[in-house]
């Protein structure tokens, strides 16, 4: 059952055309990845689907409704959760506030304060950040700041989430433990869940599906043993001079 | 016959107004920092020209020169041990710092000169040149002149000098500037001097045309922030064009609609442009 | 917090809170209650700018806006419709929310830097406006009429400092309270949180229009006369912003504490050593900008109080 898709999502910017017709299906309770060389457009089209930027042309359909150019915070509040790839915590408010924060503005409009606490330590636990919950972000390290990011991203009570480059930077022991929260996450939280990553390992270890841009096309979809042999996604990754060698 | 006098004098204001706004344009472009003491730089350059006049009897066109480099070496050790001291915290944290530096240079203006109106008058101040109905007073049309010299001086040496390519590396970027050896610090205080250099200038000419009082700065604080703002940010004939935008639009609007809305619609401009294309006439489209 | 400031600050508060309702009454001096009566009127000013631009990272320098709007809806109110003085206040405190709303709606979607100047743009408009529009009175200002003891501004801007402080209090610990932080921390964190940042700043701007303007309106009948120069002099934004900011700007208590002190610096200075008055305020404005841009309570609440902390800050906000 089709929870999120967007069709023919076009973004162009003065000159530059960013996503060109666009269309990408998640399923409740899939995580599909979404890979690309750098500047294919993958921050771009979460920017547009979460309502940061207005697509050009195209639809973004949640819930069978049609959420395309809503603003970012309506789209919030209907239940789609991102973080960003490059964290943005709340550095003057310790963890637990950060999360606060974010519960007092999910899903439920009128959410009194003790409640949103309660859900706010809950997506601590649930990221693992529980010792940490009275520091503020100055103090935590990398891996802990993405876990912060999560955090605040599930404190909305979302049933989507996009998470954006969320393991990039960590150590491969890092990366480990982000895998099996993200695997965690979906099951306990009912989450369909849409990253975008570089790390392959990560890809390939946790998606269900995988999608492939280039130059802000989808050049291929997918189960990711299937997308990774796609002629087209090595010409892109590797140029064609890879390919033509391998021909040779 | 009246609307083409009108013209004429909304022209030669703008000139004027694009002399005041050149330095802090120059400031805001390069070091990011609003000098909300830029009118009482001015002020000082008007009492420098007007001491020198009224002292030594040197011609006002010729204390230009003199104002300047007061100005410059005043504006160098301001950013160098004032300002640069905040120039990386919050942007309103600078923009209060220099409102402080306003009120202390008007205060010490004040107490040193007294609040007695005083004017620069040599003896040509009043004259001028005229053909048909129109006059042109020579005073205005030397400002509109110098201010227009003033502009390409910069240009040709923002472009052409090794200290001009540091302060433009400065403005566009200034890791990858201090990465190349650039010293920040100092191009700052430079950048600065200059700044202050052309609002001495620009004071100069001021205190011949009107009336020179320390706490004349204030409104010429905001007229060439709404100069350097329309005109377009980090361009360099932003002044100029914006000077005679707002130049003509005071004076056009002062003759149809009264003296009194001369004030109005210079802050109306200046709402009207943050509100609708921040980046000016000659600025570039913000995504 | 180290344990004896705590301690002293606590003793502080509560010696104010005790004495300050009952102090005409038990003291004296005319002259004390009214230096009292100045700072309480600037330190609502202060917290009003607080509110937009110490909490919700807005810096207004244009707030003088709702001080004069206050002063002469308040004036207009009590000499042309004979209303009494604690209504014309609150007509005056809705006025200040309204316009902040309306000059809010464009002027909120600016940033930093170009918000500060549109606000500064703003309160330089009014100034012009009210010299021209007739039924104010134009240049030569309103009179109000003469009160019978200056007890009522004591307690009517006490009250309404503390009726300020108390609901700051409340709307910081809940969920506007919530969102006006995290849009000054990160504004586009806040909008992708669920946060509407418009209505936020909109009603964090209102909250500012509206005490201030009470302010405005306890000055006016307080001083009995009113005129543009006086109530919408820019200087007044000014005095606001640093007594917020040497106090603590983004603290509930700062901006009290900052109006308290600079207000008897300004007072101590003026009848002693009248020179260096004339340099205190610009003075003060380029020291605490460099030294003290976190404000006296952050000074304060450091485990250990030392010239490192000051080091410390240069060191951060240096070119």
């Amino acid at each position: 059952m089709k929870i999120i898709e967007g069709r023919k999502i076009t973004k162009r910017f003065m000159g530059l055309l960013a996503l060109e017709e666009v269309d990408f299906e998640l399923n409740k309770g899939e995580i599909l990845g979404l890979i690309g060389p750098n500047g294919s457009g993958k921050t771009t089209l979460i920017n547009v689907i979460t309502g940061f930027y207005k697509p050009t042309s195209g639809k973004v359909i949640y819930k069978n409704r049609d959420i395309s150019g809503l603003a970012p915070y309506k789209i919030s509040r209907l239940g789609i959760g991102r973080t960003f790839q490059i964290v943005k915590p709340f550095m003057e408010l310790s963890v637990l506030e950060n999360v606060t924060t974010a519960a007092l503005f999910g899903k439920n409009i009128a959410m009194p304060k003790p409640k949103a606490i309660q859900i706010a330590n809950s997506s601590i636990e649930a990221v693992g950040l529980h010792d940490k919950s009275s520091y503020k972000p100055g103090a935590l390290s990398i891996a802990e700041l993405k876990k912060l990011e999560i955090a605040k991203a599930i404190a909305l009570s979302p049933d989507v989430l996009f998470l954006d480059e969320s393991m990039a930077g960590l150590n491969p022991k890092e990366t480990e433990a982000a895998m099996e929260l993200v695997l965690k996450i979906r099951e306990q939280r009912n989450l369909s869940i849409f990253f975008v990553e570089h790390v392959m390992k990560v890809v390939m270890g946790i998606s269900d599906r995988v999608m492939v841009l280039h130059h802000g096309r989808k050049i291929a979809d997918g189960k990711p043993n299937e997308v990774v042999k796609d002629e087209n996604v090595i010409k892109a990754y590797l140029g064609k001079r890879y390919k033509e060698q391998k021909n040779a | 016959m009246f609307e083409f006098q009108v013209i004429i004098n909304g022209l030669l204001l703008g000139g004027l107004y694009a002399l005041m706004a050149i330095g802090m344009s120059l400031i805001w472009g390069v070091t990011n920092v609003i000098n909300l003491a830029h009118g009482a730089l001015i002020m000082l350059g008007a009492y420098t020209t007007f001491w020198l006049f009224k002292l030594l009897n040197i011609d006002p066109f010729v204390s230009l020169a003199i104002s300047f480099t007061t100005l410059f070496v005043f504006g160098f050790l301001v950013q160098k041990y004032i300002i640069n001291f905040v120039i990386r915290a919050k942007m309103f944290i600078t923009l209060l710092l220099t409102f402080g530096l306003d009120i202390l240079i008007t205060n010490v203006a004040q107490t040193a000169w007294t609040s007695n109106f005083r004017q620069t008058s040599p003896a040509y101040s009043a004259n001028g040149f005229s053909f048909g109905f129109i006059t042109v007073p020579y005073v205005r049309l030397s400002a509109f002149i110098i201010s227009i010299i003033l502009v390409f001086a910069l240009y040709i040496f923002l472009k052409k000098t090794k200290t001009g390519q540091a302060i433009r590396a400065v403005s566009q970027d200034i890791d990858a500037a201090r990465l190349m050896g650039i010293n920040v610090a100092k191009t700052f205080a430079l950048t600065f001097a200059i700044g202050s250099g052309l609002a001495g200038v620009a004071g100069s000419m001021i205190g011949v045309l009107m009336p020179i009082t320390p706490q004349m700065g204030g409104i010429f604080t905001l007229k060439s922030f709404v100069v350097a703002l329309v005109g377009g940010l980090g361009t360099i004939f932003g002044p100029l064009v914006g000077g005679l935008f707002l130049g003509l639009a005071e004076t056009l609007g002062s003759f149809h609609l009264g003296a009194k809305y001369a004030d109005i619609i210079v802050f109306g401009i200046l709402v009207l442009t943050l509100i609708v294309k921040p980046t000016g006439i000659l600025g570039k489209n913000d995504e | 917090m180290n344990k004896a400031s705590e301690f002293i600050i606590l003793g502080i508060i509560t010696v104010v809170v005790a004495i300050a309702p009952v102090m005409p009454v038990i003291h004296i001096s005319a002259f004390i209650t009214r230096f009292l009566i100045g700072v309480m009127i600037y330190a609502i000013m202060a917290e009003g700018w607080n509110v937009i631009g110490g909490y919700t990272g807005y810096p207004s320098f244009g707030n003088v806006v709702f001080f004069g709007l206050g002063a002469y809806v308040t004036a207009l109110s009590m000499i042309d419709f004979h209303i009494g003085f604690l209504i014309s206040l609150i007509l005056a405190a809705f006025a200040g929310a309204l316009f902040a709303v309306i000059i809010g709606i464009p002027v909120l979607r600016l940033k930093g830097h170009y918000f500060a100047i549109a606000t500064l743009g703003i309160g330089e408009t009014m100034m012009a406006i009210t010299l021209n529009v007739p039924f104010t009175g134009e240049g030569v200002g309103l009179s109000l009429p003469i009160a019978s003891s200056s007890l009522l501004f004591y307690y009517t801007s006490l009250i309404a400092l503390a009726a300020f402080i108390i609901f700051l209090k409340l709307i910081l610990s809940g969920r506007l309270g919530y969102g006006i932080i995290a849009v000054r921390e990160d504004e586009d964190a806040a909008r992708m949180m669920g946060i509407n940042t418009v209505i936020v700043k909109i009603k964090a701007f209102a909250i500012s229009g509206f005490f201030t303007a009470i302010a405005g309106g306890i000055y006016a009948y307080w001083s009995t006369f009113i005129d543009p120069p006086t109530v919408y002099d820019p200087i007044i934004s000014v005095k606001m912003i640093i007594m917020a900011v040497f106090g603590g700007a983004g603290t509930i208590l700062g901006p009290v504490v900052g109006a308290f002190i600079i207000m008897f610096l300004s007072d101590f200075l003026s009848t002693h050593f009248t020179l260096l008055h004339t340099f205190f305020f610009g003075g003060l404005i380029v020291l605490t900008a460099i030294f003290l841009p976190k404000g006296l309570i952050d000074l304060f609440s450091q485990k250990k109080i030392g010239w490192n902390y000051f080091i410390k800050n240069i060191k951060k906000y240096r070119v």
